[in-house]
């Protein structure tokens, strides 16, 4: 990549074909180009660095995700678009701690961002009893779910990495895993 | 799995008793796309006959399409971590900390501006005494 290129700032819609094309280096120059803002904000509200952090990711995870789906319209700026995603979960986590929510009590920007941050919060309880689901497996169930679903690895694999001495031993392994995770998923 | 065994599988589901896991694995094939098309159809009427087994193919459905998701967000997630990790949190920290006040950030905009400034101030009250010191002393030495 050469300077000039890398110095300069894509437009949002070059961010958005970037997401759609699923180039990590458009995901990169994003995330790096509006972090500070978030940062700042949350030191100026009560929190920290790690707060500023796991904010903006959901932000930008909640952008990504609508940007995947098809639903982003780029009506407002992406800049903007981050900042109130990033204002609403911030607020929540606020006022879930404690009562006082500081000076950040004007909701006006805030609403039209209030659907997407909800949708997403009720995706994240489905990961969640997914994770906890596939903690409750142990080993190593957890691990040939995760090896296959999540990253992909084919049975073959799988069979050679845990040491099964056929793909038809791995796979009926698997299932049994598989089934015990539906167990523990649907039943909580 | 050759097509032989598979149709076999089939047979004894749909006459005998139903092999729970060898059920999943036909099912999760079904899903995935990988059943050929008499596979497929063969399926299907064995789901049209049986509610339980339909109600396994949506219940799988679900979960499959949970656990899609789940991994790719754990995948984004990993991404967005890497990229993290490349930023200097605390130099941003320090630019943007909310504590400064005006006359502090012009001192840190400024700051080697004001440096040279006031070492010229201090070079020349240091020269207008030095200046002052020895036309004292001539004046003295003429009188």
């Amino acid at each position: 990549m050469n300077n000039s290129l890398k110095s300069s700032v894509p437009t949002d819609r070059e961010f958005i074909l970037g997401i759609l094309n699923n180039s990590a280096d458009a995901l990169n120059k994003l995330y790096k180009a509006h972090f500070a803002m978030v940062l700042q904000f949350i030191l100026n509200n009560n929190g920290d660095e790690d707060d500023a952090k796991d904010v903006y990711q959901e932000a930008i995870i909640i952008l990504h995700n609508k940007v995947k789906e098809g639903n982003f319209e780029l009506s407002s700026k992406l800049k903007t678009y981050i900042y109130s995603v990033c204002r609403r979960i911030w607020l929540k986590k606020l006022s879930q701690n404690s009562k006082k929510t500081g000076n950040i009590t004007d909701y006006e920007d805030i609403s039209e961002v209030e659907e997407d941050v909800e949708q997403h919060e009720e995706k994240d309880a489905a990961f969640v009893k997914m994770q906890s689901a596939l903690e409750h497996l142990g080993e190593p169930c957890k691990t040939i779910i995760q090896d296959f679903y999540i990253h992909s690895l084919s049975m073959q694999d799988i069979c050679e990495k845990f040491g099964y001495t056929n793909t038809d031993n791995a796979k009926t392994q698997k299932y049994k895993c598989l089934q015990r995770l539906k167990k523990i998923f649907f039943q909580h | 799995m050759p097509a032989a065994v598979k149709e076999n599988i089939f047979s004894t589901l749909i006459i005998e008793m139903r092999n729970d896991l060898e059920l999943d694995a036909i099912i999760e094939d079904y899903l995935l796309g990988k059943l050929n098309p008499q596979e497929i159809e063969a399926f299907e009427q064995l789901r049209r006959n049986d509610a339980a087994v339909d109600h396994k193919v949506v219940s799988h459905k679900v979960f499959l399409h949970t656990m899609e998701e789940y991994a790719q967000q754990l995948l984004l997630k990993e991404q967005l971590e890497h990229i993290h990790s490349e930023i200097d949190v605390d130099d941003l920290v320090a630019q943007i900390a909310p504590h400064p006040s005006r006359i502090v950030q012009l001192w840190r905009k400024h700051k080697s501006a004001i440096a040279v400034a006031a070492s010229f101030i201090i070079l020349s009250l240091v020269s207008i005494y030095s200046i002052q010191q020895s036309t004292g002393r001539q004046i003295r030495s003429i009188e």
